[in-house]
């Protein structure tokens, strides 16, 4: 089978075709299920409702849910800021990923393997409650370094929502932080979960990077940086990836990896190699004002662009 | 005994027609059609307790979609789930008159991605959806839905092609 992206579709086609035996959805049993249902959540509401008298606080149901970036750009000396950074992290964590541009932001934390555990850092807007999509409940969690704090449900009998657990609390300055646990192996999730969010700092800062850049072309703005810890290739190694536009169509991907990288312009140095790309720019006018500072981070800098 | 009334007629409505769509997706991500009944079993059941929403929607085959990859990430991410029910499934034949190996192969590299790449790549290839709809579908941003289907795609050639020279790009 060729597996280009036409292959892959036709394929999938076809097994879809695959013959089936008669199918066991019951429609009458699946309505007489979400009567069932419907009557345990009306029972669960009024539990809760009770919580509430008891001195917990459960927020059932809210409006539109609003992210503030946990990560951004900069067109300054270091083009990727932090505003939330974990602290401690399980043994098992191998790396930790930034990603900003027009898609959006992420910072993730995971753990070797396909199968390996992730942990997603976000940020809501202040609210005296936390952003609750429609459909989930927020159970009280234990406070988080003496904040309240909430995990995020579909299943009002199950705080860790099946593995797949939310937990959300308020920060200093009002605004809500949310981790996004999942493939967790970890025997007490919660426990987990709850540790990470209290070592999590909230505050800007400069993300240091592996390369410096000794004058830039003028008029270039950097759109996106993409740095995954681990890569896309193996549980060693990372990618580094920052694009930059400029006037008249001008654009430029520079792409830093410990691993040799197809395509473009590219130079290696202390065990590193850095790959542009460019339209309207110089490229190896480019690649001759980066230094690469090594794998050791400790050497990385948050002085990235230099004039 | 009063009839059914106009929720749950529409509700039956809908799910007779689209049942086997649903079905063939739920296929695609489990990789048996014993879960695949399940899973579609536990979407349906969403989809009632949530009929006045799907009615509203513009779109209610792609809320029912959403319910139905959701639902199936859910199980996969539950260890008990990923303990009980097996991820491959039983060998059933695909359709005469393909390609029989290779849709056999497809299966069985399919089953080894985890569960959000495949469901990336079932929503792209099978759904045809865009990037920005997978990621609208799966709540994350269109960045890693780019990211999983490369690695989805990756990992498909390398168990399907073990030879780097004969892949194509």
């Amino acid at each position: 089978m060729t597996l280009d992206a036409d292959g892959l579709a036709a394929g999938l086609r076809e097994l879809a075709r695959s013959p089936a035996p008669p199918m066991r959805l019951d429609v009458p049993a699946v309505r007489a299920a979400g009567r069932r249902r419907r009557r345990a959540v009306r029972v669960a509401g009024g539990v809760l409702a009770c919580g509430v008298l008891f001195g917990g606080v459960a927020v059932v149901n809210g409006g539109d849910d609003v992210t503030v970036a946990v990560a951004s750009l900069s067109q300054g000396r270091d083009p990727l800021l932090a505003h939330a950074a974990f602290g401690w992290l399980p043994d098992s964590v191998i790396g930790v990923s930034h990603t900003v541009g027009a898609h959006g932001d992420q910072v993730m934390a995971r753990a070797g393997g396909e199968w390996g555990m992730r942990l997603w850092l976000r940020m809501y807007e202040a609210d005296d409650d936390p952003p609750l999509e429609d459909g989930r409940t927020a159970l009280p969690a234990p406070p988080v370094n003496g904040r309240r704090a909430y995990w995020i449900t579909e299943d009002p009998r199950d705080p860790l929502n099946g593995g797949d657990a939310f937990l959300r609390w308020r920060v200093p300055d009002g605004r809500w932080a949310e981790l996004h646990g999942y493939y967790m192996e970890e025997a007490d999730q919660g426990a987990v979960l709850l540790r990470v969010a209290a070592d999590v700092t909230i505050g800007t800062r400069p993300v240091p990077l592996p390369l410096r850049i000794e004058g830039l072309p003028a008029g270039l703005d950097v759109t996106e940086v993409h740095f995954w810890r681990p890569g896309f290739t193996d549980d060693e190694t990372w990618e580094l990836a920052m694009f930059y536009a400029g006037p008249d169509g001008a654009s430029v991907t520079i792409q830093v990896s410990p691993l040799t990288m197809p395509g473009g312009r590219c130079r290696a140095a202390a065990g590193l190699t850095v790959c542009v790309d460019a339209k309207g720019v110089d490229p190896d006018g480019l690649l001759r004002r980066i230094t690469l500072l090594g794998a050791d981070e400790r050497r990385w800098t948050t002085e990235v662009v230099i004039e | 005994m009063a009839g059914p009334s106009a929720h749950d007629e529409e509700f039956t409505g809908y799910v007779n027609t689209r049942s086997a769509w649903l079905r063939q997706v739920a296929f695609l991500l489990c990789g048996d059609w014993h879960g695949a009944d399940e899973l579609l079993q536990v979407a349906v059941t969403r989809l009632y307790l949530n009929w006045s929403r799907v009615r509203a929607v513009e779109n209610p085959d792609g809320y029912a979609r959403t319910v139905l990859v959701n639902a199936y990430l859910a199980e996969r991410r539950s260890s008990w789930v990923r303990r009980v029910i097996p991820l491959g499934g039983q060998e059933e034949r695909p359709a005469a008159g393909g390609d029989l190996d290779g849709v056999l192969d497809l299966r069985r590299a399919l089953a080894s991605l985890p569960p959000r790449q495949r469901a990336v790549l079932v929503l792209r290839y099978y759904c045809d959806l865009s990037v920005e709809e997978t990621a609208v579908t799966l709540r994350c941003s269109q960045g890693n839905v780019k990211s999983q289907s490369a690695r989805g795609i990756d990992r498909l050639r390398r168990l399907l092609q073990p030879s780097a020279e004969e892949v194509t790009s």
